[in-house]
């Protein structure tokens, strides 16, 4: 008993680690992933931006929706200063249909989403990001051919109340990044949907 | 919510985090009540850290218990300023539910994934059997 217990464990840890993905100052991969207009989508298709909000994202999850207003308003305010929104859904739709490719569609449709809504079809981007929940933010900077991870986590501290929000962590890292500096705060938690793949 | 956390003696307490409208929290939510009946004569407690937005919770949470009858402890926390409290709950959180924490003391375990009944009962065995080695 005691050491098949330990191998659980073990695993548990060894699946922790692989889980990590990105960290902050790593370079990020760029990804060729099919937008919702049925146009491939990738960072190198932006030459003249300086950095990308990507926001790990989906249509099912309730946090999601409590954010996605505010995730429309980032990007109107930062695409024009070089940081536009990107988002990406990775989770599979054979676990949570509502998060297909045509669901998602119909809902950038919906919400007249104005920035790319990306399918990571067959969770390859996910891992390599190492995204855990929905909505998970990574603002990246442009450091030549390189696109540099500079936050991850949360949008703002307050996902119930837009209006009661005290430090809206993404916003700040990228007005950071505008003006040359680094963001002071480069790493937040928040409650989420964890992100659905087949077992 | 820090005193539901820092209780320190030889009790076993597993904390679960979860919500009604997390699809997995649902379909291990009668793992629980299944642990719960197993270590009822054993010092193991088990609370349910709700996490159900607060607007509407009769229509949500209130509702599923209702029809489940079910005999678990249920908090719901109301804390929108996460990135405080997910690391104190753990370090290793993402925030990503559902989440799993076993307590014994200052041994801890920690679950971010949809538990199994077999291995979590084995993780709360070992507990049990020896609650003092890390």
């Amino acid at each position: 008993m005691k050491k098949i217990t330990l191998v659980v464990t073990l695993l548990l840890s060894t699946m922790f680690v692989m889980a990590q993905g990105l960290k902050v100052g790593d370079a990020a991969p760029d990804f060729r992933l099919k937008n919702v207009d049925g146009k491939m989508v990738s960072l190198a298709d932006y030459p003249k931006t300086k950095g990308f909000i990507v926001i790990f994202s989906c249509n099912h999850c309730p946090y999601v929706k409590a954010y996605e207003g505010r995730i429309i308003e980032l990007h109107k305010k930062y695409e024009p200063l070089g940081f536009p929104v990107i988002a990406i859904n990775s989770n599979d739709p054979e676990v949570v249909p509502e998060d297909s490719y045509d669901k998602m569609i119909e809902h950038a449709k919906e919400k007249k989403f104005s920035f790319p809504y990306l399918f990571d079809q067959g969770q390859r981007i996910l891992p390599q990001y190492g995204a855990a929940r929905t909505p998970h933010v990574f603002v990246l900077s442009k450091q030549g051919m390189e696109y540099r991870v500079e936050y991850i986590g949360a949008i703002d501290d307050n996902y119930k109340d837009a209006s009661a929000v005290k430090e809206k962590y993404v916003e700040n890292a990228v007005n950071a990044l505008l003006a040359g500096k680094k963001p002071t705060v480069t790493e937040t938690k928040a409650v989420g949907c964890s992100i659905k793949v087949k077992k | 919510m820090e005193s539901l956390f820092l209780r320190g003696n030889d009790t076993i307490y597993i904390y679960n985090f979860w919500a009604t409208w997390c699809a997995p929290c649902i379909k291990e939510f009668p793992i629980f009540e299944r642990a719960a009946k197993f270590y009822a004569s054993k010092p193991v407690k088990f609370l349910m850290v709700s996490l159900d937005f607060p607007v509407g919770i009769d229509n949500s949470l209130i509702l599923f218990l209702e029809a489940r009858n079910s005999e678990l402890d249920v908090v719901l926390v109301d804390d929108p300023d996460q990135n405080i409290w997910i690391n104190k709950v753990n370090p290793q959180w993402s925030g990503a539910l559902p989440a799993t924490l076993i307590r014994c003391g200052k041994n801890t375990i920690f679950i971010e994934d949809p538990v199994d009944y077999e291995e979590h009962t084995q993780s709360v065995n070992k507990m049990i059997i020896n609650p003092k080695t890390k």
